[in-house]
């Protein structure tokens, strides 16, 4: 039920994950990297399926998703475990531990997700809090079972994950926010423990497969608020991804193992969003920084505001149809 | 590429013979040799309870 792409090792009893791009060669009694899959008796097991220890319902703006059915609720879920271990993690009590560490535990097939949701009036539901790829089974299980009865999905990960899995997934997947969380490979070393390259493909492989496609960059000062890195980076997800893909740009926090470093000034989220402007990027976002500019969607055409937003609260929303009501432009979206 | 010093993930790896770590890992290949989640000893950690008893709309810290 839960076997993962893995296969046998060297040794008779490790077992070598191919999840993801860590390739973890994980000994009979062992985990991987991401905590939450095992070697037990030479099979790989993923020990978080069926026991979110995370489920919620929240606005899709949390998500944060601003073009995906906005104003409408969407389950949300998260086991523990991940294959990042940033030092930054705002949810590290959640991915950082393994399902041992969990003060509660839920008990939820597929099918009893899928239920859950449809009774709390969901017509959507998020893997997401932690990461999402890492208890993979279980997220393209439930997502098949949603599927298959009209609702949609939606990842919210840091796309660190091999493509053949990750392809597998899209095919039952809508939509997509993915974390793009620096543009240099020792940003992603040093603060994540990652490397970058995947994550790019991830992306790359998201809009191929038609997902539905937004990007959150966190911006740390000091660490990846150089604005010569958001420009390579907004002009790649011009070129790669499309000037119509959403970025949001969102605040920094001291939390967890960085609490040395102050929030993020508005005015360094407010210069990011401009160079992404001139990138050439249509919808450029700012998050956990209300008031501004980077709230509200317009019309790349004309101008116009299209969607005002407070926080995760939808203040207006003049769409017709998806498109601009003045100027009859299409929006892109999924907004129905 | 195995991550950053001072995130105890080491001192995780090593620690299988703690009972209750022990207990929740024979119940996920229980779980996952027979199709039905959740067969961990009543009193072991963490708590397993059923979706129902989950409140959806309590405030969470979780960000995404």
């Amino acid at each position: 039920m839960v076997s993962p792409p893995g296969r046998t090792g060297n040794a008779m009893t490790t077992l070598v994950c191919e999840l993801c791009p860590r390739y973890c060669a994980i000994p009979e009694g062992g985990a991987g990297d991401c905590r939450v899959r095992v070697n037990l008796g030479g099979r790989l097991i993923a020990t978080t399926f069926g026991r979110p220890s995370a489920v919620h319902i929240d606005p899709m703006e949390k998500k944060p998703l601003f073009h995906f059915l906005p104003g409408t609720p969407i389950f949300s879920l998260a086991t523990a475990g991940c294959n990042l271990h940033c030092r930054n993690c705002q949810n590290w009590q959640l991915s950082q531990r393994d399902g041992t560490e969990m003060e509660v535990v839920y008990r939820a097939t597929p099918e009893q997700v899928v239920d859950s949701a449809r009774e709390q009036g969901c017509h959507a539901i998020a893997y997401t809090y932690s990461e999402p790829l890492v208890y993979y089974e279980y997220t393209l299980e439930t997502s098949t079972v949603a599927r298959s009865q009209g609702m949609k999905n939606v990842l919210v990960t840091a796309g660190y994950v091999n493509p053949e899995p990750l392809r597998r997934l899209c095919r039952v997947t809508d939509a997509a926010n993915v974390d793009l969380k620096g543009f240099s490979e020792a940003f992603y070393r040093d603060v994540c423990g990652a490397t970058l390259a995947p994550i790019l493909k991830t992306l790359e492989i998201c809009r191929e497969e038609g997902v539905w496609l937004e990007v959150t960059h966190l911006v740390i000062p000091t660490l990846n608020d150089d604005m010569s890195m958001v420009r390579a980076m907004c002009r790649w997800m011009a070129r790669a991804l499309g000037t119509d893909t959403p970025l949001h740009f969102s605040r920094f926090h001291p939390q967890y193992q960085m609490r040395n470093l102050p929030p993020t000034p508005a005015e360094t989220l407010l210069r990011c969003r401009q160079e992404a402007l001139e990138a050439g990027l249509h919808h450029v976002y700012l998050g956990n920084l209300m008031g501004t500019e980077g709230e509200t969607t317009h019309c790349p055409r004309d101008g116009t505001a299209l969607i005002r937003r407070a926080g995760f609260t939808i203040l207006e929303n003049r769409l017709q149809e998806g498109r601009c009501p003045v100027c009859q432009q299409a929006i892109a979206g999924v907004w129905s | 590429m195995n991550g950053i010093d001072g995130q105890g993930r080491d001192e995780k790896r090593k620690t299988p013979e703690r009972p209750e770590r022990r207990r929740f890992l024979l119940s996920a290949l229980a779980g996952s040799l027979t199709g039905v989640a959740g067969v961990m000893p009543a009193g072991a950690a963490p708590q397993e309870r059923s979706l129902r008893e989950a409140d959806f709309y309590t405030e969470h810290p979780w960000a995404g």
